[in-house]
C-alpha cells in the first residue's frame, strides 16, 4: 500500500472526525424528519416482520406508543380474519420477491377500531442483495374511503331505483296492452257486424272510441319501446351506419316517392353500437323530417357525418374532450321555434295538435335515450318555416 | 298421410283469443278444424301421445303459465314428428327481441295478435299462403 503523504496524520484524523460527525447529524436530521411526520406511519421491519422503529404518524394512525410496539410483529396491525388468511406474510413475501408490495384495506388500531390503510412495503437489501428487512409506509385513507363508499352506495341506490322504475313502466305498459287489444277487437267487431244498425250519432261515438283505443295502442307500443331501450343492455357490435340508413330509406320508399323527397346521404362511418337502437334513432329522425315537410316546397333531407373533438354541452370545462362522429340530419321542413330546441327531447312533448300531426311525443325522447346509451348525445336546431337540424354525437371509440 | 281436413292447434291460455281466433279462422276457411288448449303442459302431452302429429299447423302463445311459449317451441322442435310442422308464434308482444328468439328456436312465423277481425283474416291469409302453398 502506498502511504498517503499528502495530509499529515493529525489533520487526516480531524477530517475523518468531521465527516463522521456530519454523517451522524445527517442521520439524526433524517430520523427526526421521519419521526415528526404525522400523516404517514413510517416504520422499519426486520426480515421476520418485527417492528424496529416507530414514528409520530404511526402512533397517531395505529394508536400504539413506541415502547408498546417496537419488538413486536407487524401482524397485529391486520384484522384477525386477514391474519388468518396470512395477508401480512403474503405482503412481505411479495415485497421480498418484487421489491415492493402495495395494498389497500382495513387495518386494526390498538383500540380495536378499524381504519382504511394504503400501504407500501419496500424490501431493504444488504450489499450482497440479501433482504435484511422492510420499510413500511401507511396512510390513513378512511375519510376518502367512506366518501367513496357513500358515492358508490348512492349510485347503486339510484341505479336500482331507475331500473325498478323502468321495469315498472315496461310491465305496466305490457299488461295494459292485453286488455286494450281486446277492447279494440270487440269494438271493431261490433262496428263491422252491427255498425250499420246503430243510429248515426252512436255509430260516430263508437268510431271515436275505436280511434282513441288505436291511439292508446300506439302510445303503449312507443312507451314499451322507450322503456325497453334501456332495460336491455346489449353488447356493442360493429354497425355500418351507411347500410342502416339505406335500409331506413328503403322502408320509407313509398312516402319518399309520394312526397318527391330528395335525400342525400354522405359517407357514413362504421361504429360500435347496438344495431337495432341505431336503426330506431335514425328512423325516427328521418320519419320526422318526412312527416314535418313544408307543404310549399319539395322536401330535401341531408345526412352527413364528420369526426370532431368535443365534449358534451354542460360537461365540466376540465372534462377531457373526446372524439365523436357528428351526424347531422337536416331538412327544409316546417321546423319549430328555436325556444323548443331542448324541450322536443322530453317524453310526451308534442309541438303540434293531434289532428294535423299524429304522434305520441316519445320519438325524440327515445332518440336522446339511444344516444345516451351509446355514451353520446343529441342536439336540435331549428327555425320555424325554414327547417330543422338534428345533430347526433356518437363516440368514435366506445370502449 | 295428411288428413284431408286441415287441422289447426291453438295453444293459448287466453279464452278471448280462442274466441277471436275461432271466428277469424272460421270466416277465413270454414273447412279447417280447430283444436284448442289453454294449458301448455296438457297441450304438449296431447301433441306427443300419438304416432302422428296432432295438427297440420300449430299456433302458440308466447307468454303462458307453466311451460312458456319458448319452452314449448323448444320441446316441439326437438320432436322428430314435428320437424316439418309449421309453428306460428301468436303473441301480444311485438318486441324485436322476442321475434329474434322465436326465429332462433325454429318458429315458422311470428304473429303479433291483431286488434281486429279484418286484420286477423289478413294475417291468416298471409300465413296459410306461405306455409301451405310452399309445400
Amino acid at each position: 500500500m502506498v502511504p498517503d503523504i499528502s495530509t499529515p496524520p493529525t489533520e487526516k484524523q480531524d477530517i475523518e472526525q468531521r465527516i463522521i460527525e456530519e454523517l451522524r447529524k445527517s442521520e439524526e436530521r433524517y430520523h427526526k424528519m421521519i419521526e415528526e411526520v404525522e400523516d404517514y406511519a413510517i416504520l422499519l421491519l426486520d426480515k421476520e416482520g418485527i417492528v424496529q422503529n416507530w414514528n409520530r404518524g404511526a402512533e397517531k394512525i395505529k394508536g400504539y406508543k413506541e415502547e408498546e410496539i417496537v419488538g413486536k410483529s407487524f401482524r397485529v396491525f391486520y384484522l384477525p380474519e386477514d391474519q388468518l388468511k396470512g395477508l401480512p406474510d403474503q405482503l412481505i413475501a411479495e415485497a421480498a420477491v418484487k421489491g415492493k408490495a402495495l395494498h389497500e384495506g382495513w387495518r386494526a388500531r390498538k383500540d380495536g377500531s378499524a381504519f382504511w390503510g394504503s400501504v407500501v412495503i419496500t424490501a431493504l437489501h444488504d450489499d450482497q442483495n440479501n433482504v435484511v428487512g422492510f420499510s413500511k409506509v401507511t396512510r390513513d385513507l378512511t375519510e376518502r374511503k367512506s366518501a367513496e363508499d357513500k358515492i358508490r352506495q348512492y349510485n347503486n341506490e339510484l341505479e336500482f331505483q331507475n331500473k325498478e322504475l323502468e321495469q315498472f313502466a315496461y310491465a305496466a305498459a305490457h299488461d295494459m296492452k292485453e286488455p286494450l287489444r281486446k277492447i279494440r277487437f270487440y269494438t271493431n267487431m261490433v262496428f263491422d257486424n252491427a255498425g250499420h244498425l246503430l243510429p248515426e250519432k252512436e255509430r260516430e261515438y263508437l268510431k271515436r272510441t275505436i280511434t282513441a283505443a288505436a291511439r292508446m295502442q300506439v302510445l303503449i307500443d312507443d312507451l314499451l319501446t322507450y322503456s325497453r331501450t334501456s332495460t336491455i343492455e346489449k353488447e356493442l357490435k360493429k354497425v355500418d351506419l351507411g347500410k342502416i340508413l339505406a335500409e331506413i330509406q328503403s322502408a320509407h320508399s313509398d312516402t319518399i316517392r309520394d312526397l318527391k323527397a330528395k335525400i342525400e346521404v354522405g359517407p357514413m362511418p362504421e361504429l360500435d353500437g347496438i344495431p337495432f337502437q341505431l336503426m330506431q334513432l335514425f328512423d325516427n329522425l328521418l320519419s320526422n323530417s318526412l312527416k314535418y315537410h313544408h307543404p310549399a316546397r319539395q322536401p330535401r333531407i341531408a345526412i352527413r357525418s364528420e369526426k370532431v373533438l368535443t365534449r358534451e354541452p354542460g360537461a365540466d370545462t376540465d372534462a377531457e374532450p373526446r372524439e365523436f362522429y357528428r351526424i347531422t340530419v337536416s331538412d327544409n321542413g316546417i321546423g319549430f321555434d328555436a325556444k323548443y330546441a331542448e324541450k322536443v327531447f322530453d317524453l310526451f312533448q308534442r309541438l303540434h295538435d293531434k289532428v294535423t300531426y299524429s304522434g305520441t311525443g316519445i320519438g325524440l325522447a327515445l332518440c336522446r335515450k339511444i344516444a345516451q346509451n351509446h355514451k353520446g348525445f343529441i342536439l336540435a336546431h331549428s327555425e320555424e318555416d325554414v327547417g330543422a337540424i338534428f345533430t347526433v354525437y356518437l363516440p368514435v371509440s366506445n370502449s | 298421410m295428411k288428413p284431408t281436413t286441415k287441422r289447426v292447434f291453438l295453444i293459448d291460455d287466453d279464452e278471448d283469443d280462442h274466441l277471436f281466433f275461432g271466428i277469424g279462422l272460421n270466416e277465413f276457411d270454414p273447412s279447417i278444424e280447430i283444436l284448442y288448449d289453454n294449458d301448455s303442459e296438457t297441450a304438449l302431452r296431447r301433441m306427443t301421445e300419438k304416432r302422428d302429429p296432432l295438427a297440420d299447423i300449430v299456433f302458440l302463445d308466447w307468454n303462458m303459465p307453466k311451460l312458456s311459449g319458448r319452452q314449448l317451441l323448444g320441446a316441439i322442435r326437438t320432436n322428430n314428428m314435428y320437424k316439418e310442422v309449421p309453428v306460428i308464434v301468436f303473441t301480444t308482444s311485438s318486441s324485436y327481441e322476442d321475434k329474434v328468439e322465436a326465429q332462433e328456436l325454429g318458429a315458422s312465423y311470428f304473429l303479433s295478435k291483431p286488434s281486429s277481425l279484418k286484420e286477423l283474416k289478413r294475417n291468416l291469409q298471409d300465413i296459410f299462403s306461405h306455409v301451405w302453398d310452399d309445400k
